[in-house]
């Protein structure tokens, strides 16, 4: 029986069913924590997705346009207590400005944020122990406002995303949201003078990082997206990974010093 | 469909099918960041019955598809009328996205990048810079010959594309709805790609058109024309004939790249480029004129 060949890899056909087994459930994978992240469950998201094992959550990673959370913990502190502290606040606003019509309703009561990932690429590496992928997020932001009013945009982002397989199976380990742009309900995107004004309206959920640094320069789009997008690879690599000492969001002379 | 086939065989074209959305996602993004030679010069069929087919007409053959893609110069919009040198320089290249609002518009404040900053070449740049545009892809439909030689998928795109060149002053942004036919052959021990008919159905700018109702009130008084949307067919193309018109609310839905159907081979009834379907007897350009693979 003629083996299968992929990227210089030869399978027999069980060899292959799990190959291609493990694709598929990479992509559930990535599509519940999408859409937990989405609901504001980002709780269970981690502790049902994300890596468990010490070696792994040490340098766990959550990046966005303005650095990198590093550690299982702090990506906790990022995708659920400051999405809860701002359900918070939006609650806390629409009760004071409305007494007696909200009293004891939950956080998350006047937000609504959903994400996606569509486009998936995927390679996982030869030895079998790690996993690259790229979507594209279609998102959306709303948050009710105490006057009455609302903000709402459609929010568009590269996911780049590192898996390990660990005892339990595949986790995610580093993940780097690249917010592209932010297209606001009812105002002509034409009109946004993003380099003059500084608009970015996703700023509000970067969040303050473990680690402040430019990660992604949205006004410069998708300058570095060939040599970050992935392919087809051996192993993992620190420099080469998804996190935060890896390439991700580094500028080209900043690259030539990972020598 | 073959309900007899080996263990082996039902692998395969799993194996297939998996191929097929890595193909179409690497094509999205390195299109995103207009590497064509990484694409058509990677996992195409470097062959006279490789087609891609757009509204302007249909690319035939390798030789055909290869400059429109990334021939000499390279333009940023390889769509582009031949007579249009997108990027070759600061002033060839017009302000706003191919489906943005195009028209002069006033401003109290500069209105171009190049009032802001002066000579600047926007695509003079690494691809992809200052802009993201990003054709999604949704809602596949792929089906594997039973022959295991060729697969064909059906793809929608609800699109997304900006850039830093729009007419207002800062950003120009626009969606684009599209669906896709493609086939696919397993030849020399590889997957390839072989056919491409892009159906662009429609577009416009975000939030600042009432797309439904400015375009159906357009149509209605002649301003737009069903099928000249976007671009009438251009120079260079052996197929000149417009396979699929863009939507309009005044016309039915065109299914001009229907979801595939289950299928023995890669033959007549069963292609998205009618007459192109042979892949097993026709000659191979070399690796060294079509750029070769480094991957495989």
């Amino acid at each position: 029986m003629e083996k299968f060949r992929e990227y210089k890899r030869e399978f027999t056909d069980e060899e292959m069913v799990l190959h291609a087994w493990d694709k598929e459930m990479i992509q559930n994978l990535i599509s519940r924590f999408v859409l937990h992240w989405g609901n504001g469950d980002a709780d269970k998201a981690i502790a049902d997705l994300w890596v468990k094992e010490p070696e792994h959550t040490a340098d766990a990673s959550f990046g966005t346009n303005t650095g990198f959370f590093v550690g299982i913990d702090e990506v906790s502190r990022h995708l659920v207590d400051e999405r809860i502290a701002w359900e918070e606040k939006t609650l806390q606003a629409l009760q004071a400005a409305n007494p007696g019509k909200y009293d004891g309703a939950e956080a998350g009561l006047g937000t609504s944020i959903m994400h996606s990932c569509t486009t998936p690429l995927l390679f996982i590496s030869v030895d079998d122990k790690y996993a690259r992928y790229l979507c594209y997020d279609l998102g959306m932001t709303g948050q009710a406002k105490a006057d009455g009013k609302a903000d709402c945009y459609f929010e568009f982002s590269l996911l780049l995303i590192e898996l390990v397989r660990e005892a339990e199976g595949w986790k995610i380990w580093h993940l780097v949201e690249q917010h592209d742009f932010s297209i606001e309900s009812g105002r002509n995107y034409n009109d946004v003078n993003t380099f003059i004004e500084g608009y970015d309206p996703a700023a509000r959920f970067y969040g303050e990082p473990t680690v402040a640094k430019e990660v992604y320069d949205n006004q410069y789009g998708w300058e570095y997206l060939f040599h970050d997008m992935p392919r087809p690879f051996k192993t993992y690599d620190e420099d080469e990974g998804y996190g935060p000492k890896g390439k991700v969001g580094r500028k080209f002379y900043e690259r030539l010093e990972m020598l | 469909m073959n309900k007899n086939k080996s263990f082996h065989d039902r692998v395969a074209a799993v194996v297939a099918g998996q191929k097929v959305e890595e193909l179409k996602a690497r094509h999205a993004y390195l299109h995103g960041v207009n590497k064509g030679r990484e694409e058509y010069g990677t996992f195409w069929l470097r062959s006279d019955n490789s087609t891609f087919g757009h509204t302007f007409g249909r690319m035939m053959g390798y030789q055909e598809l290869v400059p429109a893609h990334f021939g000499e110069p390279l333009r940023a919009n390889a769509f582009a009328p031949a007579e249009e040198k997108f990027g070759m320089s600061d002033d060839d290249m017009p302000e706003g996205m191919p489906f943005g609002d195009m028209s002069e518009k006033t401003f109290d404040r500069p209105t171009t990048m190049r009032d802001k900053y002066g000579m600047l070449n926007l695509y003079g740049h690494n691809p992809g810079t200052f802009g993201q545009s990003c054709h999604v892809l949704a809602s596949p439909v792929i089906e594997v010959a039973d022959d295991g030689k060729s697969a064909r998928s059906f793809y929608l795109t609800p699109g997304t594309m900006m850039g830093m060149n729009g007419p207002g002053g800062g950003r120009s942004g626009s969606w684009l709805w599209e669906r896709y036919g493609s086939d696919f052959v397993f030849r020399d021990g590889r997957w390839w790609w072989f056919h491409e008919q892009v159906c662009p159905d429609i577009a416009d700018g975000y939030d600042d058109t009432n797309w439904a109702q400015d375009r159906f009130r357009k149509y209605v008084s002649g301003e737009l024309q069903v099928g000249k949307c976007s671009g009438a067919p251009r120079s260079g193309i052996s197929d000149l004939r417009q396979a699929h018109q863009d939507i309009s609310i005044i016309q039915t839905v065109q299914d001009t790249v229907p979801d595939p159907k289950p299928y023995e081979k890669l033959d007549e009834a069963h292609t998205y480029s009618p007459g192109c379907a042979d892949f097993e007897d026709i000659y191979i350009y070399p690796a060294s004129k079509g750029y070769g693979d480094p991957l495989y």
